[in-house]
């Protein structure tokens, strides 16, 4: 039972691994496309902090592409994308004004959200989570509190759309497509709310 | 609905926990890891620490008299932290530019909170919000009272530009694409005498990022008020949730009553 994190070189991987070795799972980090081919993943996770845009180029020039798509795609290891790592398994993600290729592994786009003063951007701190399918990812965690810190959202089919959270608008808070995973908000700085979404994952990986 | 944050600030000095009024008197409060640990029993929402030192990264001063270990590094202390922190934490203090900000992050800051190169330094801080994002990067801003009640910018270097207009500064740093802003009242700092409620809500007003209000908060019913009164996302607070037992939680139940909406 082997959790790999994928290590784009930007951002807080220490949080997420803190986060998981308190689990007691085993972890992986990955920082390279030939890392990760060398290991044999139970599940992956893809923390994102930062643009869409750079996210997707680190990708490409660590060379994790094609081992990303042959290990979740073809091989279906179950997968989480953690905020920007869930916007980025869309179609397509919009910032600054420009459309960045997604991975494409769930249908759908993500776009800047709805500034105004009563909702200022970032939409940052904790929300509520509204559940609409449970599945074994949200077991137990029905109504609890997430805490997010993002300014693009998700738009997708709403059979894909796994939790909502409501700022100023409904927008999307989790994605799913079969062992395919995407959560907008932190877990592993959700306090025991998102250690247990944590652990349902690690559930999902068995 | 997103709840409101109320969000304990630690002040280092030559890595001791310290205390803060007026930006001058410090007095030095133990090893910061015990506070931290106390904050995460709390179940807080978020954690800001700044480092308050002349000379910054000066950890390891006479500390072997603490059971826990020591860092004489800033990895090490960053790490010595956030290990056992599992909600959102803030670094700031001593960020000149683009490498600080990698150190403190890769070593398990979520964010990191920029205050000097605000000012010297503006180019630095677009280019630290493009490669992070806007939501890792706090503008942390100090302000006094003129004589004629008008906000202006508080700096701390002798150098610093003086008479700063506060509204028009926060307008410029808006566009660097910071995240959220810091407001701290200087004046107010460790004074207890309440939150300067009229200059928050005129940031709120001309604000298009999340407002985190700082300085004055003296009594439970100072945080009510300033909830209230302003349309602050978070209220920040530093001495007082450390001389009352279980400070925390008893004011977020406080707030909680009076019908604000925290978490």
């Amino acid at each position: 039972m082997t959790i790999v994190i994928i290590d784009l070189g930007v951002g807080n991987i220490a949080s997420l691994s803190n986060a998981l070795i308190y689990t007691g799972v085993e972890l992986v980090i990955a920082s390279s496309g030939a890392e990760f081919m060398g290991t044999k993943p139970s599940g992956i996770i893809l923390p994102g902090v930062g643009a869409a845009g750079s996210v997707l180029d680190a990708i490409d020039e660590r060379g994790f592409r094609s081992g990303l798509d042959a290990m979740v795609q073809v091989s279906k290891v179950p997968f989480l994308g953690i905020c920007v790592g869930a916007q980025i398994i869309t179609e397509s993600c919009e910032e600054f004004g420009q459309a960045n290729a997604g991975l494409g592994w769930v249908p759908g786009y993500s776009s800047t959200m709805t500034v105004n003063r009563m909702f200022p951007l970032p939409h940052m701190g904790w929300n509520d989570l509204e559940i609409q399918h449970e599945g074994k990812l949200f077991r137990d965690l029905n109504g609890s509190l997430m805490y997010f810190a993002h300014s693009c959202s998700i738009k997708t089919d709403k059979s894909y759309n796994i939790a909502s959270m409501s700022y100023g608008e409904d927008y999307t808070a989790a994605i799913s497509n079969g062992n395919i995973f995407g959560v907008q908000f932190h877990p592993e700085k959700s306090g025991s709310a998102g250690e247990s979404l944590l652990k349902n994952f690690i559930g999902v990986c068995y | 609905m997103l709840r409101r944050r109320l969000i304990p600030v630690l002040y280092l000095l030559n890595g001791f926990m310290a205390r803060s009024q007026l930006f001058k008197n410090h007095q030095l409060l133990g090893h910061p890891k015990y506070h931290v640990d106390r904050l995460v029993e709390w179940d807080v929402d978020e954690v800001i620490i700044l480092d308050i030192s002349k000379e910054f990264e000066t950890f390891n001063t006479n500390r072997n008299d603490y059971r826990e270990g020591t860092a004489t590094e800033l990895e090490d202390f960053i790490k010595l932290i956030s290990t056992e922190c599992r909600i959102p934490l803030t670094i700031g203090g001593g960020i000149r530019g683009l490498t600080d900000v990698c150190r403190r992050i890769q070593n398990g800051a979520d964010k990191v909170s920029v205050n000097t190169i605000l000012f010297s330094n503006p180019e630095e801080v677009e280019e630290i919000t493009k490669v992070y994002g806007s939501q890792s990067v706090v503008a942390s801003i100090d302000y006094i009272l003129d004589g004629e009640n008008f906000p202006r910018v508080y700096l701390r270097s002798p150098n610093a530009l003086k008479n700063l207009n506060l509204f028009e500064e926060i307008k410029r740093i808006l566009d660097l694409g910071v995240g959220e802003l810091l407001i701290n009242a200087v004046d107010r700092d460790g004074a207890a005498n309440g939150y300067d409620c009229e200059t928050i809500q005129k940031i709120v007003d001309l604000s298009s990022v999340p407002v985190i209000a700082c300085g004055g908060a003296g009594h439970r019913s100072h945080f009510v008020d300033v909830a209230q009164k302003t349309d602050a996302s978070a209220i920040a607070a530093g001495n007082i949730f450390h001389f009352t037992e279980n400070s925390y939680p008893n004011f977020k139940d406080y707030l909680k009553s009076h019908g604000e909406n925290f978490r």
